[in-house]
C-alpha cells in the first residue's frame, strides 16, 4: 500500500517538523530516497521548484515526492500526512497552548531545539549547494555559483527582494548564461 | 471567544484563508499582513495583539506558520469544525498551484533552457535557505552550550548516515535537560537571594 505508506511517513514528518519548512529537508530527503519514491537529484529539482511555489517548503516538498511516487493520489496522501499532525495538536490541545508556551519546560525543550533546528536549516543549505555543484571540481561553475550566491545573499539581507522575484531573475540569468555559452 | 457557529462563519473562513494562502511566499511570515488585513480589519475575528499571540503559539507546535496559524484562528472561531474548514481554505490553493508546477516541471525538465534556468536558481536556493538559517541563529544561540550543539548537529548531519528524526530528538532532548538543569540553577539562585535578602530585613 504505497498511499498509506506516503501518508504515514509524512505523518512521522509532520510530526517532527518544527522550525519551518527548510529544517524538514534533510529528514523529508532521508526519507524518501530511502523508500525509494525519488532519486537524490529528482529531490534537488524538488527543492527548487517547492522554493519558487507559494506555501510551506515543506509541504510543497511533500507534494512534489508524493506525486513523483504515487501520482495524484500520492500527492493528496502526502499533503493531508505532513498537515495533519499540528491540526490534531491544535484540536486536542486547544486553548491550553496559552498555558504551555511559557512554561519552564517547554522552555527549556525550545532553548535546546533551537540550535539544532538551526543546524538542520544550514545542513540544508550545504547539501543543497553540493548537490546542485555549487561547489564542484569544474572552476568557473563554482566561482559563478559562489558569486551568486552572494548577490542573493546580500539582496535578501540589504535589499529584502522578494523571494519569487530572486529566483526568478536567477533563472532568466541561467538561461541567458546558457545561450551564450551554446 | 467562540463565535455562534455557523455555515455562513465556516464559508467565509474557507474563503478567507483561499485568499491569503497563495501570498504565503518564502516561508509563513509573508502572510503576517494578510492575515491582519483580513482577520482584523475585514471580519473582526480577532484584536491585533491576538494575531501577534497566535503567530508565537504557530511557531511553537510543529508544521508551518501558515498552516498554524490558519487552523489556529479556524478553532477560535468556530472550534473543531473551524480548524478543518480554515486549514483547508489554507492548503487547498497551493496544493492545486504546486501540484501543477510539479505535473509541468516533470514535463519540461530535460529542456536543455530548464537545466540552465535550474543552474541559475540554485544559488538564489542556497541564498533563501542560508537566509532562514541565519536568521534564526539570533535567538537560537542564546550561549556557548548552544553553539556547541548547533555545531554537532551539523556535524553529525554531515559526517554520519544517521536518520536526521534521531539526531533532531537525540539533540532536543539533550538540549532540553540541559536547558532544564539551567533554569533549575536560576530558580535556586533566586530562592537563595530571596532567603538572604530575608535574613538581611530580619
Amino acid at each position: 500500500m504505497m498511499l498509506l505508506d506516503l501518508f504515514l511517513t509524512f505523518f512521522k514528518i509532520g510530526v517532527f517538523s518544527f522550525g519551518g519548512g527548510y529544517a524538514m529537508i534533510p529528514v523529508i530527503e532521508h526519507e524518501s530516497v530511502s523508500h525509494g519514491w525519488i532519486s537524490s537529484s529528482a529531490f534537488t529539482d524538488s527543492v527548487s521548484v517547492a522554493g519558487m511555489s507559494p506555501g510551506p517548503v515543506a509541504t510543497n516538498t511533500a507534494i512534489f515526492v508524493g506525486y513523483k511516487a504515487a501520482g495524484v493520489a500520492g500527492a493528496i496522501a502526502a499533503t493531508l500526512g505532513i498537515s495533519l499532525p499540528s491540526l490534531l495538536i491544535i484540536v486536542i490541545l486547544g486553548m491550553v497552548f496559552y498555558k504551555i508556551k511559557d512554561h519552564p519546560v517547554t522552555k527549556s525543550i525550545f532553548y535546546g531545539l533551537r540550535p539544532v533546528i538551526t543546524a538542520f536549516i544550514l545542513f540544508a543549505a550545504c547539501r543543497f549547494a553540493i548537490q546542485n555543484h555549487l561547489v564542484s571540481s569544474d572552476l568557473w561553475k563554482s566561482l559563478f555559483g559562489i558569486i551568486m550566491l552572494i548577490i542573493a545573499l546580500f539582496l535578501l539581507f540589504y535589499k529584502k527582494v522578494h523571494p519569487l522575484v530572486l529566483i526568478l531573475s536567477f533563472g532568466v540569468i541561467g538561461v541567458l548564461g546558457g545561450w551564450f555559452m551554446a | 471567544m467562540q463565535q455562534r457557529l455557523s455555515l455562513k462563519t465556516l464559508w467565509q473562513l474557507f474563503i478567507a484563508f483561499c485568499k491569503i494562502s497563495p501570498v504565503t511566499f518564502g516561508g509563513g511570515y509573508a502572510i503576517i499582513p494578510a492575515l491582519e488585513e483580513a482577520m482584523v480589519n475585514r471580519y473582526h475575528w480577532c484584536k491585533r495583539d491576538e494575531i501577534l499571540d497566535v503567530l508565537s503559539i504557530a511557531q511553537t507546535i510543529p508544521g508551518s506558520v501558515a498552516l498554524n496559524s490558519a487552523a489556529f484562528i479556524g478553532y477560535r472561531i468556530a472550534g473543531i469544525p473551524g480548524v478543518f474548514v480554515a486549514s483547508l481554505g489554507m492548503l487547498l490553493p497551493t496544493f492545486l498551484i504546486v501540484l501543477g508546477l510539479a505535473v509541468f516541471f516533470l514535463i519540461i525538465k530535460d529542456v536543455a533552457q530548464v537545466r540552465w534556468a535550474l543552474f541559475g536558481i540554485a544559488p538564489a536556493v542556497v541564498g533563501l535557505i542560508l537566509f532562514a538559517g541565519l536568521r534564526t541563529i539570533k535567538s537560537s544561540v542564546e550561549d556557548i552550550v548552544c553553539l556547541f550543539l548547533m555545531i554537532g548537529t551539523f556535524l553529525l548531519l554531515f559526517l554520519t548516515k544517521m536518520n536526521p528524526i534521531i539526531i533532531l530528538v537525540m539533540g532536543g532532548a539533550f538540549g532540553g535537560t540541559i536547558g532544564w538543569i539551567k533554569h533549575k540553577k536560576s530558580v535556586n539562585k533566586e530562592q537563595d537571594n530571596e532567603i538572604s535578602r530575608h535574613s538581611v530585613n530580619q
